[in-house]
Formats: C-alpha cells, structure tokens, sequence
C-alpha cells in the first residue's frame, strides 16, 4: 500500500571507474601500446619509417619503381595533440552520490501507523485514526518526490577529463554518422576542386573525415603502382601510422564523401588526426582555429619530398 | 564580507519559524542580489525556497558570494534572544567559519552579539522551471491556514479543486469527510481580503496536509497567500514578505499508486 523507492541518495560518495573510455583515450593516443588488429602481414620499410617520422624540414625520399605524384603524410603535430587528453587519466574524478534512507524518513512513507504517532506529536492531527482504516480517497495515494518534477542541479562547469570524453564521444558519433554538413565543393582555378565552407567552425570541431579504403602497406603499393600508370587519376593515398602500424587510406576512387577533396597547404586550417571507433583508425580533419563561413579548408599533406614537389609545385605552398 | 541589516528583527524570526518545521538545517546563499535559500525536506517531497532581496534590507553587503550552512535549531535559539524590537545584523567574513548575529536595542542601549558555528552542507539543489501554472488562488493566509487545519482532522491529504466560481477543499477519513468551498470575491474591497482566481483551466490535486500545515507557518509573514497549480506538477504556495522578498513552498501532488 505505502511502497516507496528509498533509493535516496547521500553524500557518500563513490568512485566510479569507466574502464571503457579510460581504454579508449588510452588506445587512441599511445602510439607505442602497440597491438596489431590487422590480420595482413606488416612489412616495415626503412625509408617509410623515416618517412613519417618528417615535419617540417624536407626529407629525400627514395623512391623505387614508378613514383606516384604525392602521398598525403600525416604530421607529426597530431601526435602531440592527441597526447592531451592522457592528462589526468588516472584522477578520476567522476563520482556518484548515494543518499542513505535516514530512518525517520522510512518511517514516513512506510509506516503509516508510525506516521500519524508523530502527527500527534506535532499536534498537527490530534485525532486522527491510525493508517490501517484509511479511506479510499487517501488509501491508494502516495507522496511523490518533488525530485521526480524538479531535476537536480549539478554545476554545468565539468572537469577537464569530462570535457575531453564528451568531446571524444561527439567526434566518435560523427565519424560513425560520416558527418560532412557545412561544407561544399566549389571549383577553383588552377587547383581544381576544392572544399568551402558554409558554416563557422571552432577551433577544434571536427570538419571532415577523410574517407577511403582503409589498407595496410602492401596494398597501398600495389595500388600505388597501379594509380601511377594513369597520370590523371591525382592520388588520394593518405599514409599514416597508428599505434605503431602502417595504414594508408585510398580515397581514389570517385565518391561523394567531401574528405578526399580538401586540398592541401602548408599553413592549412585544418589539421588531421588518427581517432580510434570501435578499435578501426578513422583519419579526421579538425580546425586548427576559428574557421569562419566561405573558406576554403586546407590541411598539410606532409609531403615535402623533392620528387613530389617537382612533380607538384604547389605541395611547397 | 558579508553584512546584512534588518531594522525589524521581527521580520527574521518569522521567516525561521516558517522554516524550520520543514528543515532542520538549510545553506543561506548571499550574493551581491540577496540572500537564497533551497532546500528540501527529508522525505524530498517539499520544496522551501526563501529569497530575501538586498534592496530590501536596511543595510547589505555582499563582496564575495558566500554560502552558509546553519543549523535552524540553533539559530532559532538565537533569534529568540532578540528583542521584538530590535535591529538584526548579520555578519560573516569572507572565508569565515561562524556568523554573528547582532542585535540592537532601539536606542542603542543594549547591543547583545551572538556568534554561530556554520556547517558545511551537502545538500541538492533543484532547479525549477518556468510553469504557466493553470490556476492562481490568491486568499487571506490566515484563511488557508484554518482550511489546513481543520480539514487536517479528517484525512491525511486533501484534495484542492479549483474551478472557475471558486476552489473546493476536501478531505475524506474515518470519522467522515469535510468540504470546504470557497467563492470568488464579487466585490474587491480590500485585496488581502479577497479570493481571486485567475483561471486557464480546472484542476484538482491531491496534497499531505502535513506539509500543508507546515507551510502555513509562514502566515505571520503575509496576510495573502497564493496558490499556483497545474495537472501533474507541484503545487506552489507562496507568502510575499513584504518589500523584502518571498517564501515558496513547493509540494509534490499525492498520485493514484497503480500497484493498487
């Protein structure tokens, strides 16, 4: 008759350990936790080792059997980057508040025999009946929490850690979603097509993920290889190394996802980053800064390869 | 620094008897506006929020928003060592761990100081929407705090319904049932003494008189109350305090238990 949730809460406090985010910050920024999730054999190539590890300064690259025009090198910036949300990994600070049931409170709301007792006490309800003779009216009513309307007010300010999962999950759901709203094509003289966009982004949104075939070393050379011999298909290979592993993303072939179309240079607004869903490398491009509405997004290709410059001229800008 | 001054101690007394048959401890919450007050009963079935507006003392000052947990007891026993006519001062440093109360005589003659410890309270703050409520009461609270208690006899809740010709309060127990309606003031002579209904649709809910009862302890503080409800939602009571601010009980409506 008188049942009551008295899952009320307290100031206890208890920790709360979320294994899955801790993991999945871990695995998205530690390069040397090296597990490998690709079955296809790894083949480690001298030049490409050192390859990667360029930035800024131009490094020759020996280039065997027919060279592709440009390969897209992911730089070393986003490592550091990514490196940030490791901070306070072990200071969890999320914490779930239990209220104990004092008992008079049980009292209260279970018992109402106990309850009129105290009525009379307050001299609130000298005469009333004990609980077991209610009427109907009041028999099969019980008192709601004002709770159950009212939410409870938490501070809107998070912690760091907070901030940095939410922001995660947010970039995790738009990779799943293939997200590419705000942007357009637009084609411009000289560089061909190019990305626009039509809407503000913060420094640090995600823009665009670059969408191809995610493929591992060998596959890359082999298409590679087959690219080159049709100079006009351009080169949509995006290499990048991730917790130890060598990936390329092949975006040659024409689709409708805008990743593959952002163009390339050196003081881009844009900046990629190697972010872990469902333990797959998906390569994203987020704003290095404020972009403002009707630009055009760039990012650095990392190539700085003579071969590739020669052959592209524009990689230097 | 925070410094508060109210030339009618009166005033404060008051408002800690409105409050304290509800909480046994609550935090004061001081900014540069005034002075906040939120806190729920045991149960969390009320709601007291109290706020008392700087412009409204005689006196206030407020450096840096301060947030002070008090026993009510305790601080109910100091506030009866106030005269009737005295001026209260409330005092508290920045970071400090007590406040001071003092009080002054009418002419000075007799200055008493009182200093108690705070506490460092845990509690949950709720945040209350906006509601277009369906119906307002206002009425004499001395009125409602009569309804309250007599009906309080028959039954341990009571039903308010409030339609356009007026509100209806009823309650139902083993002795009998009780119903008492009352109209729409015709003619608004004075308009504490009025019932005034302001009406978007009919509602009837269900309330504990024990809380009701407990709120109609702010009656000294306003001759009107007023009534705010709506279907599934708590009902609001609230009691003006003068120019200084206001004191609002919220109390969740008692609902069919579906389990019978």
């Amino acid at each position: 008759m008188y049942k009551m949730d008295i899952h009320l809460r307290s100031g206890h406090r208890q920790k709360k350990l979320d294994t899955t985010d801790n993991q999945k910050q871990f695995l998205n920024n530690l390069e040397d936790q090296f597990s490998c999730t690709r079955s296809s054999p790894r083949r480690q190539n001298g030049f490409d080792q050192q390859l990667f590890k360029t930035d800024e300064t131009p490094v020759a690259v020996p280039v065997n059997g027919p060279p592709t025009p440009h390969r897209i090198n992911m730089t070393r910036t986003d490592s550091e980057d990514s490196e940030k949300p490791n901070a306070g990994d072990n200071t969890n600070t999320s914490k779930i508040f239990y209220r104990e049931s004092p008992s008079t409170v049980l009292d209260n709301v279970q018992n109402p025999a106990k309850k009129s007792l105290k009525k009379g006490r307050r001299k609130l309800n000298p005469n009333n009946t004990d609980g077991q003779g209610l009427l109907k009216m009041t028999a099969n009513r019980t008192n709601h929490k004002l709770t159950d309307y009212f939410p409870v007010r938490r501070s809107v300010r998070k912690c760091k850690r907070t901030v940095l999962e939410e922001q995660q999950r947010d970039m995790e759901n738009k990779v799943l979603c293939q997200v590419q709203d705000g942007l357009k094509i637009q084609e411009f003289i000289g560089k061909g097509r190019g990305i626009v966009t039509t809407r503000e982004f913060r420094k640090g949104d995600f823009v665009v993920e670059y969408i191809g075939d995610l493929i591992d070393q060998n596959m890359a050379k082999k298409r590679e290889a087959e690219y080159a011999r049709d100079h006009s298909t351009g080169c949509y290979m995006y290499y990048f190394k991730h917790r130890n592993q060598q990936y390329c993303v092949d975006a040659t072939p024409e689709s409708d996802k805008l990743g593959r179309l952002v163009n390339h240079s050196r003081n881009g607004n844009l900046i990629a980053r190697v972010i872990e869903v469902g333990s797959i490398p998906h390569l994203v491009l987020t704003a290095k800064d404020d972009v403002p509405r009707g630009v055009e997004v760039t990012y650095d290709y990392g190539d700085r390869s003579r071969e590739s410059i020669r052959n592209h001229p524009w990689l230097a800008l | 620094m925070f410094e508060a001054r109210l030339v009618q101690s009166a005033i404060l007394k008051k408002v800690l008897e409105a409050i304290k048959d509800l909480l046994t401890e609550a935090t004061f919450d001081c900014s540069d506006s005034g002075i906040q007050l939120q806190a729920m009963d045991n149960a969390h079935v009320s709601l007291v929020s109290l706020n008392l507006r700087s412009d409204g003392f005689d006196k206030y000052r407020c450096d840096r928003n301060l947030s002070m947990g008090m026993n009510l007891g305790n601080m109910t026993k100091i506030m009866k060592c106030a005269g009737a006519e005295d001026t209260v001062t409330m005092k508290a440093q920045d970071n400090a761990d007590v406040v001071a109360f003092m009080f002054e005589s009418k002419n000075q003659e007799k200055v008493s100081d009182y200093e108690m410890k705070l506490m460092n309270l845990d509690q949950e703050h709720l945040g209350i929407p906006e509601t277009d409520y369906s119906c307002i009461v206002k009425m004499p609270s001395q009125e409602f705090a009569r309804i309250c208690r007599d009906l309080s006899q028959f039954g341990e809740s009571m039903a308010i319904s409030c339609t356009k010709e007026g509100v209806k309060f009823s309650s139902a127990g083993d002795i009998g049932s009780a119903n008492i309606k009352l109209a729409q003031t015709a003619n608004v002579d004075a308009e504490e003494e009025a019932v005034v209904i302001e009406m978007q649709e009919p509602v009837s809910l269900t309330f504990a008189c024990r809380y009701l009862n407990s709120f109609t302890k702010a009656t000294p503080l306003s001759a009107q109350v007023q009534l705010s409800m709506s279907a599934d939602v708590p009902l609001v009571v609230e009691y003006k305090i003068g120019e200084l601010g206001h004191i609002r009980y919220y109390l969740a409506p008692k609902i069919e238990d579906e389990d019978n």
